[in-house]
């Protein structure tokens, strides 16, 4: 029979002398009248003296630590595997000794089999050990209604094994898409180009949890390793914790100290607040994201809210919490006194800082705060964090992409392609790290290369808003007309993108060109010009920009970013470069980008670290 | 007789003392097992008998009961011997001579000494198998520590470590009570 948690306390104290006399007695009498109870009592009673440091029992461990040296002796007519080598009585001439036994023939052809094996050596003296590269699959959910916890269980496995330097790790993007999907093990595995494949189920029924897990050998589809887990819900923390030593023991035959000490959790929450955290954590990241519905928002902060007032040191729910303060501070825009909007910075500013201060070497909390710091524009603070983030976890994505958006906000885009890069490497279908390679390439005047990646993208999901705006943005600036007003009707929110003035000159809106160019606005007057091929007017345009611009330059901050590249590689600038004004403006921006390449590490010798 | 030498032998014992408990294996041992394969047992009955005849010769010392009249050595063997020969005699269910040099002539005490000793070794083995966190979790219970120690010391939150050691004490007696040897230790 197996006794609840608190009865086994109860004994606990019983046993320890601990309970107070009124609780003794009744205790005392519950053990006359239950006679299993007593049994147990007597149990745990012999248990503990068994097994506490008393004197006796030391002395026991010293005395079967010797026991377990002695060992029954060899007989005296054994003889040594080696006996061999030694020459048989009488024996005085070497080579009788030598050819007198055919293993003493070693000793002669040892050497030379030697020489041998080193002149023969292949130019590799070595083969590489491939490193292990897993995907792991959702979690399918019984309970379709609940499938936010089998992905967030997957999702919480994939990040975890992510920490892990000697293996690969599929993107979470590429390996989810596979959700719902009729393809097997092994195709999955070859899509993704993967050796293992990990997959499994998640069933809660009441208070108790079953988890299984199957992991793949892509190459001959044979099962490595696979387990059944049952527990209370409230200890679903101990299956992932099981489940990870499981794998990675399976992957490498062994499971090293080191490995272990990165995939457990020393402090997991209870089932219940992780159920609330990946509630919210999903509402945020899969509804609000696309949505910014105040009640996706308001929705996710009340689960967030929940799960920290169950466990105030659960340092994950305080960095969803900053998470979504994050997402809603990037979205709304700042208005005449909006009060919420200095609210929730607030809030976001605590709940990463708690975050920070429970668990400092967490890669998802060091990468909050680096968006936190990213967005309140603090340059130096982000890189820190995000920095240590990629350090702790270089194998997610996430990691790479917290570098990408702050060196491409710096004004380092060719960095930002880069760590964008790695990001697509790991996961092909990352978005971020689409929207990334889209950005970077386009504000590096790469219009052709931006049309490519957008329009690879499109293939991939058609109504991706991202890539449609900026596959029309490129059109318009490589003069395809055409083909920019075909991308224009596929735009949804096309009134909130600030593409009024492309689209009246694509659409040859005279009222609207005209009001723009009474609006004194030296920009507009120059895309205008551009466009109509007013070559000396688009140059005064410019000039005019340029002056007004430098005019604003002492007040600049080099904090915030250089547009250098921006501006000599722009090809409708081409004409300009031999300006003086021109030259004065590129100055500027290069002593800006030059002081943030020092400042900043390349990426390329972050990824190479 | 150099009483110094002798009583020197029961100090190491009293204390735990790891090179004195080392030499007494060294010289009494070999001697034991050699009894003990002359009389129908091996090598494993024969360390189970030495170490069971150390334990009952430490808590004789514990209840100062012990003083010696002869060598150590030849005490030891005797004590021993007796264990044997009690062996024997429960497992052919025999009457067999018991020598009195021991003092002890109870059949209880002789019960209770290899009973205490088969368990001791059952829960260890058990208590060694388990993970090494569940092992740290349970050796700080076991020696008194709070739940609120163990949680500080192991890095997890209060409510986890009550959890936690439920959980590891659970399998730990799990484990116990489906060995067979618990079994027969109990029937």
């Amino acid at each position: 029979m197996e006794f609840p948690q608190e009865i086994i306390e109860l004994i606990e104290q019983y046993v320890n002398g601990q309970l107070k006399a009124e609780s003794l007695e009744r205790f005392e009498k519950l053990i006359e009248e239950d006679i299993v109870l007593a049994s147990e009592v007597e149990f745990q009673k012999e248990m503990q003296a068994f097994l506490t440091d008393s004197p006796e029992n030391e002395l026991r461990k010293n005395l079967q630590m010797l026991s377990d040296q002695v060992v029954e002796p060899k007989k005296d007519d054994e003889k040594a595997w080696f006996w061999w080598l030694f020459p048989a009585e009488g024996t005085t001439n070497v080579l009788d000794w030598l050819l007198g036994h055919p293993a003493r023939h070693l000793v002669w052809l040892a050497p030379l089999l030697l020489v041998a094996g080193w002149w023969l050596r292949p130019s590799d003296t070595a083969l590489p050990v491939p490193v292990p590269y897993i995907a792991v699959l959702p979690f399918s959910d019984a309970q379709k209604e609940q499938a936010y916890f089998g992905d967030g269980f997957a999702e919480e496995i994939l990040l975890t094994l992510s920490k892990l330097q000697d293996l690969k790790v599929a993107g979470q993007t590429a390996s989810f898409s596979f959700k719902n999907t009729t393809s097997t093990i092994v195709e999955i595995g070859d899509q993704l180009e993967v050796t293992h494949v990990l997959k499994g189920s998640v069933s809660r029924q009441d208070k108790t949890i079953q988890v299984t897990a199957q992991l793949v050998n892509v190459e001959n589809g044979y099962q490595v390793w696979s387990d059944e887990y049952e527990e209370a819900l409230v200890d679903v923390f101990d299956i992932q914790n099981e489940l990870l030593q499981n794998v990675v023991q399976s992957l490498f035959d062994k499971l090293s100290p080191a490995q272990k000490a990165k995939i457990i959790s020393p402090t997991p929450p209870t089932g219940e607040v992780y159920d609330l955290f990946l509630r919210a954590k999903h509402i945020h990241k899969n509804l609000y994201k696309s949505s910014y519905s105040p009640t996706d928002f308001l929705d996710s902060e009340k689960l967030f809210f929940q799960a920290i007032e169950l466990n105030p040191n659960y340092a994950l729910a305080h960095a969803g919490l900053a998470d979504l303060y994050d997402s809603y501070w990037v979205q709304n825009e700042p208005k005449e006194e909006d009060a919420d909007r200095e609210k929730y910075k607030q809030r976001m500013m605590q709940a990463a800082k708690t975050a920070l201060q429970l668990a400092p070497e967490n890669a998802y909390v060091n990468q909050v705060n680096g968006y936190v710091q990213h967005h309140l524009n603090d340059p130096t603070a982000a890189y820190q964090y995000f920095l240590k983030s990629y350090e702790i976890s270089p194998n997610n994505p996430e990691s790479s992409m917290g570098l990408s958006n702050l060196y491409l906000g710096l004004g380092l885009h060719e960095d930002a392609l880069l760590f964008a890069e790695q990001a697509m490497a790991i996961d092909p279908l990352f978005r971020s790290a689409w929207a990334m390679q889209i950005y970077a390439n386009f504000y590096l005047s790469r219009w052709e290369k931006t049309v490519d990646i957008c329009e690879s993208f499109l293939e991939i999901d058609p109504n991706d808003q991202t890539a449609l705006e900026y596959l029309f943005r490129a059109y318009f600036l490589l003069n395809q007309k055409e083909k920019a007003l075909n991308v224009l009707p596929k735009i949804t929110n096309v009134e909130t993108l600030g593409l009024d003035l492309e689209i009246a000159l694509l659409q040859a809106d005279s009222s609207y060109i005209q009001n723009s160019l009474m609006e004194h606005n030296p920009n507009l007057a120059f895309a205008v010009y551009t466009y109509q091929g007013a070559k000396d007017k688009a140059a005064i345009a410019y000039q005019q920009a340029t002056n007004d611009y430098l005019k604003d330059a002492s007040s600049k901050s080099v904090k915030e970013g250089s547009y250098y590249l921006d501006h000599i590689n722009n090809p409708r600038l081409t004409e300009f470069q031999t300006q003086d004004w021109f030259q004065a403006m590129l100055a500027f921006e290069k002593r800006q980008y030059d002081f943030l390449a020092e400042s900043y590490p390349r990426a390329s010798e972050i990824l190479e670290r | 007789m150099d009483i110094a030498i002798e009583n020197s032998f029961l100090q190491g014992i009293a204390e735990n003392d790891y090179s004195v408990l080392q030499k007494i294996y060294q010289t009494s041992l070999p001697e034991v097992t050699k009894y003990i394969k002359n009389n129908s047992g091996g090598l494993d009955d024969a360390k189970d008998v030495f170490q069971e005849g150390i334990l009952a010769i430490y808590n004789k010392i514990k209840k100062e009961e012990l003083v010696l009249t002869t060598t150590f050595h030849a005490y030891l063997f005797s004590v021993c011997k007796n264990i044997w020969l009690k062996k024997l005699r429960s497992k052919n269910n025999k009457v067999l001579p018991l020598s009195t040099t021991w003092g002890l002539t109870e059949e209880n005490e002789y019960e209770e000494l290899m009973l205490k000793s088969r368990k001791w070794k059952l829960f260890n083995q058990k208590f060694s198998a388990l993970a090494e966190e569940c092992r740290k979790v349970l050796q700080m219970l076991f020696n008194g520590q709070s739940g609120k120690e163990i949680a500080s010391e192991m890095g997890y939150t209060e409510d986890y470590a009550k959890r936690k050691k439920y959980k590891c004490k659970l399998s730990l007696m799990d484990s116990i009570r489906k060995d067979p040897e618990y079994k027969s230790l109990t029937a």
